[in-house]
């Protein structure tokens, strides 16, 4: 089979799948169909649904989602490497912290929601605090690994070197990058779970509170449309982050694949 | 240093994490002591085992749990029964691959935890809708990994099998199954944790019984030291799940070798 052909059947399966979820999501909205309460409303129905919003709250939701998401991805991966760094090349701070962090890892960062919203009340930090965790724990984890297995070869030309510490810690971080970046890449993905599950429970603004307000009505449109609104931030979020990284570290082979 | 290393647990496992357990037990000791934290904002270590054994004694504890482990139950036996099938049928198949492949990479980004309104909305405050939720974080999970473990078997070993004359359910028993194992269960240990975290978060709303109902509900009446007994019984029960999954694969493929951190 030419490369070309090759091309064209794939894209043809790429149709059928797309029709595939459009003809179903029909078909379940005209099986569920009920007047009184709209259980399945169809994806015309969405589409209308979104640009209503879009004129009126769904921009400023979406803003701040994006806001807690990105801060606390920012913060808890800067965090996540400079400790995974001291955890990866300097024993004394390997030896108290990797067993907090194996404790702290077994309770799940979305299981801290509760606790967050009694520490910082209903507002941003109580959402960007679990993004802030939830990265914290996914980098530290990566980039202790990739410090640790630097070349020993490479700690033996820095010795002779006669490097200071700030530049030891440099050579470390830059070996550790690939693994470095595979934790931020899935950092980033888990960071708009934890937005959503966050801003459902502590809800004043963002996709989880519009979504919940939708259940509270009864309006699963505007529910859906947070689910959609949602999937494509974090297609985007995915997509920028593995473009940038092209570009900034051409030469790592990390994250490839989309 | 390196010294006292040899005697300390290796790292990722679960007497790493009761060694930290109580380096955090001695600083939030002596955090709340030192400082005469008010109770809604850091419980004392002792007032949070108080309203442990509290919950425990009246029952409330022991029905939560349960709820809480029915609904991982289903949810984790649902979405990794259709996982196994699809990563099987997408493995065995290039045009199913080729057809489900968009399909799984769209899905991927709709959030299980974005359909939790939906789902209240379906389903009530039932446990179905926990369950809906559990299964299609799990699926997903398993799908992929189950696809990626079995096409990549190196084919040496499949054609020599074939040599040899291996063929139907001896091949896939003998050859296919053993090769694809670590990789499905390493499928298997990221989706328990998932589900886990999932069943908590679907609880948070909409629901009437279950560990993540119980810290929301506590925290709603600024019960502090039941938000954190609940978020360690948490933390316990994840701990217990991921290591059985990790003696299973231990039990299993003992061939394959596994590192920490």
């Amino acid at each position: 089979m030419t490369a070309r052909a090759e091309t064209g059947s794939l894209l043809g399966y790429r149709l059928a799948a797309i029709l595939f979820i459009l003809g179903g999501w029909v078909l379940l909205s005209w099986i569920f169909y009920s007047p009184r309460l709209e259980l399945m409303p169809t994806p015309w129905r969405v589409a209308v649904r979104l640009v209503e919003l879009g004129r009126t709250e769904l921009l400023a939701d979406t803003w701040a989602s994006v806001q807690e998401a990105l801060g606390g991805w920012v913060l808890g991966s800067l965090l996540g490497i400079g400790i995974g760094v001291l955890i990866g090349r300097v024993e004394p701070v390997r030896l108290l912290l990797r067993p907090v962090l194996d404790f702290l890892r077994f309770i799940s960062p979305l299981a801290w929601v509760p606790l967050a919203i009694l520490w910082f009340g209903i507002g941003y930090w109580s959402k960007a605090s679990i993004i802030v965790l939830i990265s914290l724990f996914t980098v530290v984890v990566n980039t202790a690994q990739g410090v640790s297995s630097i070349d020993a070869e490479l700690v033996k030309a820095g010795k002779s070197l006669r490097l200071t510490f700030r530049q030891r810690m440099e050579v470390a971080v830059m070996s550790a990058m690939p693994d470095i970046l595979v934790g931020l890449r899935y950092a980033l993905g888990a960071a708009w779970g934890g937005v959503v599950i966050a801003e459902l429970v502590a809800g004043d603004v963002g996709i989880g509170a519009l979504e919940s307000y939708g259940g509270q009505s009864f309006d699963v449109a505007q529910i859906m449309v947070g689910m959609l609104v949602l999937a494509a931030l974090g297609y985007a979020a995915n997509w920028c982050f593995v473009r940038a990284q092209r570009a900034l570290f051409p030469w790592i082979v990390a994250n490839r694949e989309t | 240093m390196s010294r006292i290393a040899r005697y300390l647990p290796s790292p990722g496992g679960a007497a790493s994490a009761l060694l930290g357990f109580i380096i955090l037990l001695a600083v939030w000791w002596g955090t709340a002591a030192m400082f005469q934290t008010r109770p809604v904002i850091l419980p004392s270590p002792p007032a949070v085992w108080r309203s442990l054994l509290e919950m425990a004694v009246s029952g409330s504890l022991g029905a939560d749990i349960t709820t809480s482990l029915v609904e991982l139950f289903w949810g984790f036996l649902i979405g990794t029964v259709l996982g196994l099938m699809t990563g099987a049928a997408v493995a065995r198949s290039r045009a199913l691959a080729a057809f489900l492949d968009p399909i799984v990479d769209g899905f991927r980004f709709v959030l299980p935890f974005s359909m939790v309104p939906l789902l209240v909305v379906w389903f009530g405050v039932s446990i179905t809708g926990k369950i809906f939720v559990v299964a299609y974080a799990c699926y997903f999970v398993v799908a992929v990994n189950t696809a990626a473990a079995i096409s990549g078997i190196d084919p040496l070993i499949l054609k020599a099998a074939r040599m040899i004359g291996c063929s139907g359910s001896h091949l896939l028993f003998r050859v296919v199954l053993p090769a694809a194992l670590p990789g499905i269960l390493t499928g298997l240990q990221v989706a328990v944790a998932y589900a886990w975290v999932s069943v908590i978060a679907a609880e948070y709303i909409g629901a009437q019984a279950g560990l993540g109902y119980m810290i929301t509900n506590a925290q709603a009446g600024l019960e502090t030291d039941k938000v954190i007994a609940g978020m360690v019984v948490i933390g316990v029960v994840g701990l217990v799940l991921s290591q059985a999954v990790a003696l299973l694969r231990r039990a299993t493929t003992p061939y394959q070798s596994s590192t920490g951190w």
